[in-house]
């Protein structure tokens, strides 16, 4: 009885802490900053009311907004297939890019947050990019369709941790700029993107062989071209289309020549101070990855 | 709650945060033990519940839906810190030691330190129950809807985890803790 008493009044003690009033004031601006640069403040209807009617109108929706979306917005996609006018594309077909006054603004389907952006730059500009962010990586990719230079930037932004980087140098001496934001996109997606990525003009190198990529911060390399099914803390399946038994074992190896520190124990990879293991395994087309790492709590 | 249908999204966002900042507040912090990375995971979460809205689907309660706004968040902000964590060691060959801090002037501030620091030695799943459960005291039912987990999950969860602080205390020779009820 007593313990339970402790116990009860060890959590009414949580509960006490409260956020302070500047700092609560402090916060309150700062959201309200952030909500005035997107623009929704238009009048909240309740659900009921917006479904009202909505079943009378769809199908004059669906003739007339095609009609006119044809008419005013078709050549701003410019990566969907078939597009004879598109600037670039590529097989993340979940990521469309809609013209800007810059260049073009990438957007995940059905959702109005951007997720990156496309121009061209010039030197000055790239360096300016560079520059403006804390760029934790800086990296050559290889083998990939044109030759490219990947930053990553470590960024505190609502829905934005990290944001990638990538820079083509074009024939004019301009780079082709792509930024992708992580979370908003999955690391597979931004290498999917990056990694099938034809652009207009610029006939791109095709690699013979997988090509493979760190998500983020990690060590552990994961091909390109995997879609993302279900990313947890300790656990992250993808969808791997072109998979066979002899592509998965052929992975495992290369794992091995390019973790060269790290021990393999069937499908399990354990970093040489033992700090992380990771056991990969496959399920028909699904990838699965299981991490642990030394000091988690289990 | 809702004034009228002429309520501006951003004003009816800014009304959810008078009602809830608190609770969203030690829900974060107590999850990652970290005053600053609090604040901009508060200022992220309501910001995101205004991009949000629409998706909003009124099944759940608004502080329901906040806190699951605030639980992908924390998630991935603790995956991130684990990898950087794992980055960084194969960097220096050194630990990092994260910060953990409450700036605030507040009573037993030395205890609630010490129970944050048991809390967080949970993992993070361990650390969610609790954390909904005995601090903010959301239902089975409120904290399935917020995880997206079964009430047999929950449940189960719970058990294990106060089972686990009441380790901790006993090896740390403190007061136990209770099982559930």
């Amino acid at each position: 009885m007593r313990r339970q008493l402790e116990e009860d009044s060890q959590w009414t003690l949580l509960k006490t802490l409260k956020l302070d009033s500047d700092k609560k004031e402090s916060i309150k601006e700062r959201i309200k900053e952030s909500i005035s640069t997107r623009n929704y403040n238009q009048p909240v209807k309740h659900r009921w009311l917006e479904l009202k009617g909505i079943l009378a109108t769809c199908l004059l929706f669906l003739i007339a907004g095609g009609f006119i979306w044809k008419l005013t917005q078709g050549t701003d996609l410019q990566t969907g297939e078939g597009t004879e006018t598109r600037e670039f594309s590529w097989s993340l077909t979940e990521v469309y890019g809609q013209k800007s006054e810059e260049g073009f603004t990438l957007y995940r389907k059905n959702e109005e947050i951007p997720v990156g952006i496309m121009k061209k730059v010039n030197q000055d500009e790239r360096n300016k990019i560079i520059a403006s962010g804390a760029m934790h990586v800086q990296q050559e990719l290889e083998n990939f369709p044109y030759s490219t230079t990947m930053y990553i930037e470590h960024v505190k932004m609502p829905d934005t941790s990290l944001r990638y980087h990538f820079f083509i140098e074009n024939q004019e001496g301009e780079s082709i700029y792509f930024s992708f934001d992580y979370p908003k996109l999955e690391y597979a997606e931004i290498f999917e993107a990056i990694g099938t990525l034809k652009l207009k003009g610029m006939k791109p190198y095709e690699h013979p062989e997988m090509l493979y990529v760190n998500h983020g911060y990690g060590r552990m390399f994961f091909p390109v071209g995997i879609q993302p099914i279900n990313i947890g803390e300790d656990k992250e399946i993808y969808l791997w289309e072109e998979v066979t038994d002899e592509i998965f074992a052929i992975y495992l190896s290369k794992l091995e020549e390019l973790l060269p520190s790290w021990t393999r124990d069937g499908t399990t990879f354990t970093s040489h101070e033992g700090s992380e293991t990771v056991k990969i395994s496959l399920e028909g087309k699904k990838l699965i990855y299981e991490f642990w790492y030394q000091e988690q709590e289990e | 709650m809702r004034k009228g249908l002429n309520m501006t999204r951003k004003e009816l966002v800014m009304e959810w945060y008078e009602l809830y900042y608190d609770d969203i507040y030690r829900f974060i912090l107590y999850m990652l033990g970290d005053q600053q990375y609090c604040e901009d995971l508060i200022h992220d979460t309501f910001v995101r519940a205004y991009t949000a809205y629409d998706r909003f689907d009124q099944r759940s309660s608004i502080k329901t839906w906040l806190f699951s706004i605030a639980k992908h968040l924390v998630i991935d902000e603790i995956r991130r810190r684990k990898r950087k964590k794992v980055f960084m060691l194969g960097l220096s060959g050194k630990k990092q030691v994260s910060p953990f801090n409450v700036e605030q002037h507040v009573e037993n501030k030395e205890a609630i330190i010490e129970l944050m620091q048991d809390i967080q030695r949970l993992k993070p799943s361990y650390r969610l129950v609790i954390i909904l459960n005995k601090v903010e005291e959301l239902s089975t039912k409120e904290i399935a809807n917020v995880l997206d987990w079964s009430e047999t999950k929950v449940r189960k969860t719970l058990f294990r985890a106060l089972q686990e602080l009441r380790k901790q205390h006993s090896l740390k020779g403190g007061v136990g803790l209770e099982e559930t009820t």
